[in-house]
C-alpha cells in the first residue's frame, strides 16, 4: 500500500478541523502510511509532520494510495484544499454541511484564473436551478447574506462532485449526500474528541447570591445568534443575574458591540478574544451554561459541542441539524422558530433554579464514549481499505455517464427543457 | 461471413498499428471474408478525453450495417475493443499503456503527471475488466501483451503471432558495415540509448536509422548528441524509407539493433529474422525477447549504454558469429509457423 495524503489545516491554525486532525492523525498513522499536507506556507513547528500542500506534484498525488481532503466552510483554511480536491479525486471529509462561504470566496476567483472552472453563480444554478441562480444574484446584489441562504443552498455538492467518497459525522448529511450523489460510498462516523487530561468537575452550583456565568466561544459569526441572545437578555427581568464571557473571533464585531451597548450590558460582557486551549477549557469549566447556538447551522457536527461535554459543562443549542438529534437531556434546546421566546424562558428557568446544569452536563458527558479518536481512526482505516475498489468503480461508472450526458447536453438547444417520459420514471 | 475489424486512429499518424489493421483486413478479404475496417479517432489528453472515448466505444452499434448483420467484430485497440457486439473476438495489440505498464515509468508515463490521472486510470482499468470479457475469445498479438492483460486485469489471453507485412519479400545479402535500426524516431524506441552506446564502442561501429521523426524535438536531441559525440560519420538518419529501401537495408546489414521500452510485439525482430540477421536487444524490451535467444539468434544487453556498446562491439568484431546467429534466427522463425493462414483461421473460428 502506497502513501495516503491527508489534507488539513494543522495546529496552530485556529480551527476545530486542525484540532480534529491533531486527534486523528497519530492513530491513523499507525494503520496506514500517512503524510499530512497543510494549506498555506511552511509552518515552522512541523505539527503532525505536515508539509505544505503546494509542494506536492500531480505525479505524487496520482501515485498515492488515497487522498483525504478535510473540507470546512472557512475559505482561509480550505480554499486551497478544495481546489486540489476538484482536480484530483479523493475522499472528502465533510466538516460543514454548508460550504457557502468557501464557495463564494473561491469559485469566482477560480473562474477568473481558469475559464474551465465554474463560478459561484454558475455553481448555484447548476446545483439548485433557477432558485439557486436567483439566490446567488441576491447575494451579489447585497439583497441577501451568505448566512441567510446557507441552509437552503449549502453547496456541499461543489466539494463532492467528482469525489471518490465522503466521510461525514452526521447521518442526516450522509442521507443528503446519498440523495445528491447516488451510489457514492459514504461513511458516517461520530466526530472524535480527546478528553482533557484532568477529569472535569462539573459546572458550579447555581446559587441566588452569585451571578450566573454564561460562555460563548468559537467563530462568533452572525449564525451563532449572539445578537439575538443579547436582545433577549436585555428584555429579561433577570438581566442583572447573568454575565457573559466571549472567547473567539467574530466577523461582525461592530454590530455585536453596538448591540451590547444598546442593551446596557457593557458591564456584564467580557470579550477575551481568541484564547489558547487551556484557558478556553478553564473558562468553559467555570460556566453554568455554554451558549452553542447556530442558525442556520453551517457545521454538520460540532467539535465545539464535544469540547463542552469533555469539560463537564452544560450547554444550550439551536434545535436544528445535527444538534436536533442529540440524545434527550444531553443539551438544552432552543427552537429556531420561537427563538426569542425560548431564550427568555431559558433565562427565567436558570434564574429561578428550574434547570440543573450538573445533570445536563453529566448526560452530555455520556455522549463522548462514542467519540474515542482511536476507534474513529480504526473505523476510518477499515472503511477506506474495504471500499477503495468500490469507490474507484463507482467513480468510473459515474464518470462515463457524466461524459455521455455532458456531450448530449452540448447538442441540445439552449432553451431545451429535458423531461423524462413517464415510462422511465416508474 | 461479414467481419468488422475495429481499430482506433490518431489522425495524421500512420504506424505499425495502422499497418497491422490494414494487413488483417487484406488477409481476411483474400480468404473470402467480406471485411471492413471501422475506426474512430482517438485523443488521450486531457485525461477526461479517455472517458469520453470509452463512452463513444460503448455507444457504437456494430451489430449490423445498412440492414445487414455484421457477423463478427474483431477488436484491436483501446478503446474500440470495448464496443459491444454479440460475436466479438479480440486480438489486442495493446491496451492504453499509460494506464498500465507505463503508468509510473519515469520517462514515458504521462497520465500520472496530469490532474485526474489516478481516477481516469482506474476508469480505464474498470472498463477493460468489465467489457473485455464480453468477447467470446481474447487473443493478444504477443506473449508480452497477453502477460500484461493477465497481470493487470486478471484476463487470460492467448498470444497469436502474425507475420510482418510482405514477409515473403525479406531476403539476406552480403553484410556491409552497419547495424540497422528501423523504427519511428520516438523516445519509446530508445534511439538515444543506441547513440549513447555508440559513443562508448571500441570498434568503429556504424548505425543506420530508418524511420520518420515522430517527435521533432527528440530528433533534434539525437542529432545534437551525435554532434557532441563526434559521431556524424558513424550515424546515418535515413528518415522515412520505401519498402524496397527497407528490405535492402535489412538484407545488407550486419545485424539489427532494437532496444525499445517494453515493446508489445515488434515487427523489427521478425523482419530481422526473415532477413537472416541477428538482433541486439535489451532485457527490458518486451516483445523482442519472445524471439531473441542470447548467443543463438541475437544478443541481449542490459538496458544501459555500456553493456549495449559491448554487445554491438562483439557483433562487429565477429562477423561469422553474426552470420551464424542470423541463419539461426531465420530457422527459428520458419519453425514457429507464423502465418496469416493460421491467424485468420483462429480469428474466424
Amino acid at each position: 500500500m502506497s502513501r495516503t495524503f491527508w489534507f488539513s489545516p494543522v495546529p496552530p491554525s485556529r480551527t476545530d478541523i486542525a484540532q480534529y486532525s491533531a486527534r486523528i492523525v497519530p492513530h491513523l498513522s499507525s494503520r496506514i502510511e500517512l503524510q499530512v499536507l497543510h494549506p498555506g506556507a511552511a509552518q515552522g513547528d512541523g505539527q503532525l509532520g505536515a508539509q505544505p500542500m503546494a509542494g506536492v506534484s500531480p505525479r505524487a498525488l496520482n501515485a498515492s494510495w488515497s487522498c483525504l481532503y478535510n473540507i470546512g466552510n472557512n475559505p482561509v483554511f480550505h480554499g486551497e484544499i478544495l481546489h486540489t480536491a476538484r482536480r484530483h479525486p479523493g475522499v472528502v471529509v465533510l466538516h460543514d454541511r454548508s460550504l457557502q462561504d468557501l464557495c463564494h470566496a473561491v469559485l469566482d476567483r477560480e473562474a477568473a484564473d481558469n475559464g474551465g472552472m465554474a463560478s459561484y453563480a454558475a455553481a448555484m444554478a447548476h446545483w439548485y436551478g433557477r432558485p439557486g441562480r436567483e439566490a446567488a444574484r441576491a447575494v451579489h446584489a447585497g439583497d441577501a447574506t451568505i448566512s441567510s441562504i446557507a441552509g437552503d443552498f449549502p453547496l456541499f455538492e461543489v466539494a463532492l462532485q467528482g469525489a471518490l467518497g465522503a466521510v461525514t459525522h452526521n447521518p442526516l448529511v450522509a442521507d443528503e449526500i446519498s440523495e445528491r450523489f447516488p451510489g457514492m460510498p459514504v461513511a458516517t462516523l461520530p466526530l472524535p474528541y480527546s478528553p482533557p487530561a484532568e477529569p472535569a468537575p462539573g459546572p458550579p452550583q447555581l446559587t441566588p447570591d452569585r451571578p450566573i456565568r454564561l460562555v460563548m466561544f468559537g467563530y462568533l459569526n452572525p449564525n451563532r445568534r449572539l445578537c439575538e441572545f443579547l436582545r433577549a437578555w436585555a428584555q429579561s427581568p433577570w438581566k442583572h443575574r447573568f454575565e457573559l464571557d466571549l472567547a473567539g473571533e467574530m466577523n461582525n464585531g461592530p454590530e455585536v458591540r453596538s448591540a451590547i451597548a444598546e442593551a446596557g450590558l457593557g458591564e456584564r460582557v467580557r470579550d477575551h478574544g481568541f484564547l489558547p486551549d487551556d484557558r478556553l477549557d478553564a473558562l468553559i469549566r467555570q460556566a453554568h451554561l455554554v451558549l452553542n447556538l447556530r442558525n442556520p447551522t453551517m457545521g454538520e457536527a460540532s467539535g465545539s459541542q464535544l469540547r463542552i461535554w469533555a469539560n463537564g459543562a452544560a450547554s444550550v443549542v439551536s434545535g436544528t441539524g445535527w444538534y436536533r438529534q442529540l440524545p434527550q437531556g444531553s443539551v438544552l434546546q432552543i427552537s429556531t422558530e420561537r427563538e426569542h421566546e425560548d431564550l427568555l424562558a431559558l433565562l427565567d428557568d436558570l434564574a429561578e433554579g428550574r434547570i440543573d446544569p450538573g445533570k445536563v452536563a453529566r448526560r452530555g458527558a455520556q455522549c463522548l464514549s462514542a467519540s474515542d479518536p482511536a476507534l474513529y481512526a480504526a473505523a476510518l482505516a477499515e472503511w477506506l481499505v474495504e471500499r477503495r475498489e468500490a469507490m474507484f468503480a463507482h467513480w468510473s461508472e459515474t464518470a462515463l455517464i457524466e461524459a455521455t450526458a455532458r456531450n448530449y447536453a452540448a447538442c441540445t438547444p439552449p432553451r431545451f427543457i429535458p423531461r423524462l417520459p413517464d415510462r422511465l420514471l416508474g | 461471413m461479414r467481419i468488422a475489424v475495429a481499430n482506433v486512429q490518431v489522425p495524421f499518424v500512420h504506424g505499425g498499428a495502422e499497418v497491422h489493421a490494414d494487413n488483417l483486413v487484406r488477409q481476411l478479404r483474400a480468404r473470402g471474408f467480406e471485411t471492413e475496417l471501422v475506426t474512430i479517432p482517438f485523443k488521450w489528453y486531457p485525461p477526461e478525453r479517455l472517458l469520453e472515448s470509452i463512452a463513444i466505444a460503448r455507444m457504437l452499434d456494430l451489430s449490423e450495417a445498412n440492414g445487414l448483420r455484421i457477423d463478427r467484430l474483431i477488436g484491436l485497440k483501446f478503446p474500440i475493443y470495448l464496443a459491444p457486439h454479440p460475436d466479438k473476438v479480440l486480438w489486442i495489440l495493446h491496451q492504453y499503456r499509460s494506464a498500465y505498464d507505463l503508468w509510473d515509468h519515469p520517462e514515458y508515463g504521462d497520465l500520472i503527471n496530469l490532474p485526474h490521472g489516478q481516477a481516469v486510470r482506474a476508469a480505464v482499468h474498470h472498463a477493460d475488466r468489465r467489457f473485455i470479457p464480453e468477447a467470446k475469445a481474447v487473443y493478444a498479438n504477443s506473449r508480452n501483451v497477453a502477460d500484461r492483460l493477465e497481470h493487470f486485469n486478471g484476463i487470460a489471453a492467448r498470444p497469436l503471432y502474425h507475420p510482418p507485412a510482405d514477409a515473403e519479400q525479406f531476403h539476406s545479402a552480403e553484410a556491409r558495415d552497419y547495424l540497422f535500426f528501423p523504427s519511428r524516431i520516438t523516445p519509446l524506441k530508445r534511439q538515444r540509448l543506441v547513440i549513447e552506446a555508440l559513443a562508448l564502442c571500441r570498434e568503429p561501429v556504424r548505425v543506420v536509422f530508418a524511420g520518420a521523426a515522430e517527435v521533432p524535438s527528440y530528433m533534434a536531441e539525437l542529432q545534437q548528441l551525435c554532434r557532441e559525440g563526434g559521431l556524424e560519420q558513424r550515424v546515418v538518419f535515413k528518415g522515412f524509407t520505401s519498402q524496397a529501401e527497407k528490405l535492402a537495408l535489412y538484407a545488407e546489414s550486419l545485424g539489427v539493433v532494437y532496444p525499445p521500452v517494453d515493446e508489445d510485439y515488434g515487427y523489427v525482430t521478425l523482419e530481422a529474422m526473415l532477413s537472416g540477421k541477428p538482433v541486439i536487444t535489451t532485457s527490458d524490451s518486451g516483445g523482442p525477447l519472445e524471439f531473441v535467444e542470447h548467443d543463438r539468434t541475437g544478443l541481449v544487453a542490459t538496458p544501459d549504454a555500456a553493456n549495449l556498446a559491448a554487445q554491438m562491439d562483439a557483433l562487429w568484431r565477429n562477423r561469422s558469429i553474426a552470420a551464424r546467429m542470423g541463419r539461426a534466427g531465420r530457422e527459428y522463425y520458419d519453425a514457429l509457423g507464423i502465418s496469416w493462414d493460421r491467424v485468420v483461421e483462429v480469428l474466424t473460428a
